[in-house]
């Protein structure tokens, strides 16, 4: 037997400390959490000073609550019943809110009165809502380790109850720190740098390099599928796709092979650093992290960095495999990056690759080819997919 | 020939397509129209499409830990699901049952396998009202059965025969495998796979798609394939797949379960009419159970009006039924269902099958009986 909850209360994040920005920030939350629950027709919406209430109008609760799980830039939110400011149906509702909890659980019930002038004070109402409980149902009262905290907020016009506190997952909300370009593979860790770039307020559009024929048509859907996965705190995610093949293929042509990834990673860099420009976005995104693979350690970060003059992000630079392949899967990108379809930083892998390039010999390789035509070649030929959360890429609605 | 005020009462038969099925199979027949074996683009989106609703008819079915062979309908499946089996599982047994009221894919498949690869198969008989002898089945039962096959709804008189509790029969004494005929039963009735290996549907039955149908058949049972060639549909099957009936078949079984309550209850209220007007009228005798058949069914034979000459009254007046399986095409022929259930033969050869329908309403009703009234008085021997 579920209570039928009406309310959902959001609590505002670390933007509470915002002072002046604060309303910014408000905005910006609620705006990401309306797309986000843009299919919920019924939703009505109500922003206070500190608090988000989402009514609920009969939409599916269950539904709306996994999906604010997923914002950032809450701290918390909980399920509410609103009652009139009226002590028996208090306490009758807050009852009502627990009955059916399992009997080991304990409960302590915490009363604020937002309104002080209620005839009640605090306490009382602590007593007469935990009076009922005991006398009516097994569970037991601890206040200091309770299961169950019974939140009840009383308002001069309304009072609220709430049974249970979902924590949020922090951070700012995604938009509000201003955009950024991230370099997205189809890897394990792409996905995971632009959930935490988008939870520090960073909107994020992506870079994908392709390479066809190497690369086939199912490579360029894993990588639409995960930035499907990454789409719930942006309104839309833009997906650059850039054709590589060409320069790729110049690459291993004049580049002796320990040199090739490090080249084709500052040619990519290049291209991204262009494609940023043009889109007005203020940094790069990789998801590189030291050491894992020969392209990322110091000396190739070093000498890969070179060639842009933005700010790039690395999230990741410090965490272990372990740690992100953990992140991967809270955020559920982790099975579809391990889907076995080449892109194109792992399609030509040279044998032995150069862990520490210098610097002069990135140059004299590069002084061989025209490659500024080819950097620009891609740029111009990068095709731009958008995608929106919820909405897919198809017709799939009307065939099934 | 018009379609127009036509009173059509053959659905067991097959259903006019509906609207909105139409409209996605055409659709797709334009746009998804390439191989879904092929690598390139556009075959992988039809193949993603393709097994997308391979996924949903399961999920709609509530099935676990089975696969789902796309068919040319049910005669194929039925086919399928007895001679691959029993072909691929030989070596546990050359022993088969089954019933004489199976319909004729069923039935015959069961007669190929005696003429032409040595099985042996019994034939279960059914009592007057089409219902089996649980007792009589596990007297049959033997050691080296390896498939009992029997059907859900009968297609002749509607009789329901419940899956639940034969093929616990089969596999608390048996190690056979089990199938059932379920081409009748969706739409109609809910549902049973607890101890059911296999099982038959058809598109066209629910307003589908005609020429599509699936088998369902539980995980890790053996089958050779029919058609031999490609290895499309996990090797079951080959054959470039016939993608846009698979498609839409995926929203033909969700349309169908979706209307299963309201129809199911309007269609009753117009049985218990038919059977009250009808009984009115001395001539006619009952072959379908009032009690234990599916509504949309009734089964019914005149007195003294052969079945043709019944038939062909009717459908001057435009109005069309038929004279059991449509699959046994010689109205002639005595049908083999009732002669199962021991009908006399009068009933056999004055037989007409009477299939509901939701456009139907009780004025419908009042005139079709009137219409057999006039017939019986103009025509009666």
């Amino acid at each position: 037997m579920q209570f039928k909850y009406e309310y959902i209360l959001v609590r505002y994040g670390e933007l509470t400390t915002k002072g002046k920005n604060r309303k910014v920030f408000v905005n910006k939350l609620s705006r990401n959490i309306r797309t986000a629950l843009k299919s919920f027709e019924n939703l009505d919406y109500k922003i206070t000073y500190d608090r988000l209430y989402i009514i609920l109008n009969d939409e599916n609760v269950e539904e709306v609550v996994a999906i604010l799980k997923q914002i950032y830039g809450l701290q918390s939110f909980s399920l509410a019943a609103k009652v009139n400011t009226d002590i028996d149906e208090i306490v009758e509702t807050a009852y009502e809110m627990i009955k059916d909890e399992p009997a080991h659980k304990t409960f302590k019930v915490l009363a604020r009165r937002r309104y002080k002038m209620y005839e009640h004070n605090s306490d009382d109402i602590n007593r007469f809502v935990a009076t009922k409980i005991l006398q009516n149902t097994d569970l037991k009262v601890d206040v200091r380790n309770y299961d169950l905290g019974i939140i009840i907020e009383v308002e001069e016009q309304q009072t609220y109850i709430m049974a249970q506190v979902y924590e949020g997952l922090g951070g700012y909300p995604t938009g509000i720190s201003g955009k950024a370009t991230m370099l997205l593979s189809g890897g394990i860790d792409s996905p995971v740098a632009v959930a935490l770039m988008q939870k520090r307020g960073l909107f994020i559009e992506a870079v994908h390099f392709a390479s066809p024929p190497y690369t086939s048509a199912e490579s360029l859907s894993k990588v639409e599928r995960l930035a499907d996965k990454l789409t719930v705190n942006q309104k839309h995610f833009r997906l650059l796709v850039v054709p590589f093949t060409k320069l790729q293929l110049a690459i291993y042509d004049h580049v002796d092979e320990p040199y090739a990834i490090t080249i084709m990673r500052r040619m990519m860099f290049r291209i991204a650093e262009q494609l940023a420009l043009q889109n007005k976005s203020l940094a790069l995104v990789t998801g590189e992290s030291l050491g894992q693979v020969a392209s990322q350690t110091v000396e190739n970060i070093s000498v890969i960095n070179e060639t842009v003059s933005m700010p790039v992000f690395r999230p990741l630079i410090g965490n272990d495999k372990l740690e992100i392949i953990d992140y991967a899967k809270k955020l559920g990108t982790y099975d579809i990056s391990i889907e076995p379809y080449d892109d194109a930083c792992t399609i030509f892998t040279p044998k032995n690759p150069a862990t520490k390039p210098k610097q002069n010999l990135c140059e004299e390789y590069e002084a061989r080819f025209d490659w500024q035509s080819l950097v620009d070649e891609c740029v111009a030929n990068t095709e731009i997919k958008v995608l929106k959360f919820n909405e897919q890429l198809n017709d799939d609605e009307t065939i099934f | 020939m018009s379609y127009k005020n036509i009173m059509y009462l053959d659905n067991t038969s097959t259903n006019p397509i509906d609207p909105e099925i139409l409209d996605t199979y055409t659709k797709l027949l334009k746009t998804y129209y390439a191989n879904s074996g092929a690598i390139h683009g556009l075959g992988r989106e039809v193949n993603r499409l393709h097994e997308k609703s391979r996924q949903e008819i399961i999920k709609l079915l509530n099935l676990v830990n089975y696969r789902l062979l796309f068919t040319s309908g049910a005669t194929e499946a039925n086919n399928t699901a007895i001679k691959s089996v029993a072909l691929a599982n030989q070596d546990r047994g050359k022993h088969l049952i089954t019933t004489n009221i199976e319909h004729p894919s069923v039935h015959n498949s069961f007669q190929f396998l005696e003429q032409y690869c040595g099985f042996e198969v019994s034939y279960l008989d059914v009592d007057q009202d089409g219902n089996i002898d649980l007792e009589e089945l596990k007297r049959t039962l033997r050691p080296d059965t390896v498939l009992v096959s029997i059907m859900n709804v009968n297609n002749e008189v509607g009789t329901i025969i419940n899956p639940s509790e034969w093929t616990r029969l089969v596999k608390e004494n048996s190690s056979a495998f089990t199938h059932s005929d379920m081409v009748q039963a969706l739409g109609n009735i809910p549902l049973q796979f607890e101890h059911l290996d296999m099982a038959s549907f058809s598109a066209h039955k629910v307003n589908g798609v005609k020429g599509s149908g699936f088998l369902i058949i539980r995980d890790h049972i053996k089958l050779a394939p029919l058609l031999s060639g490609g290895d499309q549909e996990y090797g079951l099957r080959a054959g470039t797949e016939n993608a846009p009936a698979n498609i839409v078949l995926a929203k033909t079984v969700r349309l169908a379960l979706e209307r299963q309550a309201q129809k199911t209850e309007q269609l009753k209220q117009l049985n218990k009419y038919l059977y009250e007007q009808l009984k009115l009228i001395p001539e006619v005798r009952f072959n379908s159970s009032e009690t234990n058949s599916v509504y949309n069914i009734v089964n019914i034979s005149v007195m003294k009006v052969g079945s043709e000459i019944m038939l062909n009254a009717l459908s001057e007046k435009k109005m069309y039924v038929s004279a059991g399986s449509t699959c046994q095409s010689d109205v002639h022929k005595r049908s083999r269902v009732l002669m199962s259930m021991q009908a006399p033969m009068e009933n056999q050869e004055t037989r007409i099958r009477i299939s509901l329908n939701t456009d139907l309403k009780k004025q419908d009703i009042d005139i079709l009986v009137t219409a057999i009234k006039e017939i019986v008085m103009q025509y009666a021997i």
